[in-house]
């Protein structure tokens, strides 16, 4: 069965990459570098996205309330609880998942058609530590901070959208924005973008590390990663949700 | 030097190497020859430990390289450089940071040691002042006399050049062939030629190994080449009008 196959594979590489490196020394640049290259460079379009989303949320939660018994504050309970839960969260990763996974993939296969991780491997450098793990390291750090930033982002473009049309006062949406607030939940948001951000960067890596041939396998590459992370993030979210929410 | 003692390897049915011997000579540039698919790049990357052999032992000076673990294997490496077809440059770093990478990696020299060392080295390999160029800027022989620049950064005892000409000039093919030759005499390496080029072997050649259908079939000098009886060989060097014009001339 293939699928045993990648599996078996994919574990042996993450092996590889949690093996001891050469020099630790080198690690922090390469870090922040990737850092700078997943997450500022993703603020401007997961800042759009939330905020077009926080405000759909907020139309739509305010259009499908007719009964005069449901209160208007219930705009600005239901913004909150979506953005927090599950848009700012799995949401945000999956985009996050098609810019950054396909630009690692398609980094990393390119430099394997090219013999440049051939050229790591003949220097005695462990290659896919080397080249994968700042990039694991750099997006479980700073993906949080990027969905913290998505959960303000969204919230404020659904209060803004919402006031703003006169669907809702300021105050009722305040009031709702903080009614039953649990910190649970932008905890358990947090736990599971760290889980998202791993399976981003090492399934992206694994496809662009395997790839063979040339300049068309590494857009197969590249779009494989993308489609495995969505698919298994998908399912991660689904057994996170089972397993912290109840 | 390095020697092989009865390389196999096969991919699934198809066996490639079948029981490769020869030996590789300190300062001296060895040629593995022979058509495409004949083994010659399976033979390299076992050799660098690229691929793994199937049966075989493979001698780096006295240590025996197919039986070393990922560290000792790591020691040797750090004596070894390549030269690849496509020299291999990391796109992401300027000239003076690919030759500064394994200095980086492997030695604790400071910034100023390996500044000065990196100007050493661009003077031998004819680069002066094109350092801090990307390999996007470079043309096909300076990417390749960046890679050579980079494999000799570590002083290694072992060269491995894959391919040095394709894809240049004439002019260029000399000058980097040259510079092969150069830096193995320099260095005291032992260098190892992949080739099928013969401009090349006729032109800097100490040993060759003609390679067909996984066996080396042939083993000689630049000067016995030409008037080598083997039938192969005959079919490889002169399969050219050109290069059979000179073989009568030659006669």
């Amino acid at each position: 069965m293939p699928i045993f196959s990648s599996v078996g594979k994919y574990s042996i590489l993450m092996g590889r990459v949690f093996s001891r490196p050469e020099k630790f020394r080198v690690y922090p640049q390469l870090i922040i570098r990737e850092m700078d290259k997943i997450g500022l460079q993703s603020v401007g379009i997961v800042s759009l996205l939330v905020l077009f989303m926080g405000a759909v949320v907020a139309i739509q939660t305010a259009s499908n309330i007719e009964s005069g018994w449901i209160p208007r504050w219930t705009i600005g309970y239901t913004t909150r609880q979506s953005i927090i839960l599950e848009f700012s969260s799995t949401v945000v990763c999956l985009i996050i998942s098609g810019k950054v996974g396909s630009n690692i993939a398609s980094e990393i296969g390119t430099m394997r058609i090219s013999d440049q991780i051939d050229a790591l491997d003949i220097m005695g450098i462990n290659s896919a530590s080397y080249l994968i793990l700042p990039k694991i390291i750099a997006a479980v750090f700073i993906i949080p901070f990027l969905v913290l930033l998505a959960m303000f982002v969204g919230v404020a473009g659904g209060a803004s959208i919402a006031i703003l049309s006169g669907n809702v006062s300021f105050a009722d949406f305040e009031y709702g924005a903080q009614y039953d607030f649990r910190i649970w939940d932008v905890a358990y948001s947090v736990i599971k973008t760290l889980f998202f951000a791993f399976i981003m960067t090492s399934v992206s890596s694994y496809h662009g590390y395997n790839t063979h041939g040339g300049a068309l396998e590494v857009g197969q590459s590249s779009t494989r990663a993308v489609v495995y992370s969505i698919v298994i993030i998908l399912v991660a979210d689904f057994l996170l949700t089972q397993l912290l929410l109840l | 030097m390095i020697e092989l003692k009865g390389i196999e390897k096969s991919f699934g049915d198809n066996k490639v190497l079948k029981g490769v011997s020869c030996s590789f000579e300190e300062g001296k540039v060895n040629f593995i020859i022979g058509k495409s698919g004949e083994g010659k790049t399976v033979l390299n990357k076992c050799m660098v430990g690229l691929v793994e052999v199937d049966a075989g032992h493979i001698y780096y000076g006295n240590e025996d390289f197919t039986s070393m673990d990922r560290w000792e294997r790591k020691k040797v490496r750090t004596n070894i450089g390549m030269l690849f077809q496509g020299a291999a440059l990391f796109d992401s770093m300027s000239v003076e940071e690919n030759i500064q990478f394994p200095m980086k990696m492997f030695t604790s020299l400071t910034k100023g040691e390996r500044d000065k060392k990196t100007e050493e080295i661009l003077e031998q390999v004819g680069l002066q002042g094109k350092s801090k160029l990307y390999p996007s800027e470079l043309s096909g022989g300076m990417k390749k006399r960046t890679g050579l620049a980079r494999a000799i950064a570590l002083n290694p005892k072992y060269l491995f050049v894959d391919e040095p000409n394709s894809g240049l000039d004439p002019v260029t093919s000399i000058m980097i062939d040259k510079l092969v030759k150069q830096l193995t005499q320099q260095y005291n390496m032992t260098t190892v030629v992949i080739s099928h080029d013969m401009n090349s072997v006729i032109e800097i050649a100490d040993t060759i190994h003609f390679m067909s259908k996984g066996e080396f079939v042939w083993s000689g000098d630049r000067k016995s080449i030409l008037t080598a009886q083997h039938p192969l060989l005959n079919d490889f060097v002169f399969a050219s009008q050109f290069m059979k014009e000179i073989k009568d001339k030659f006669k």
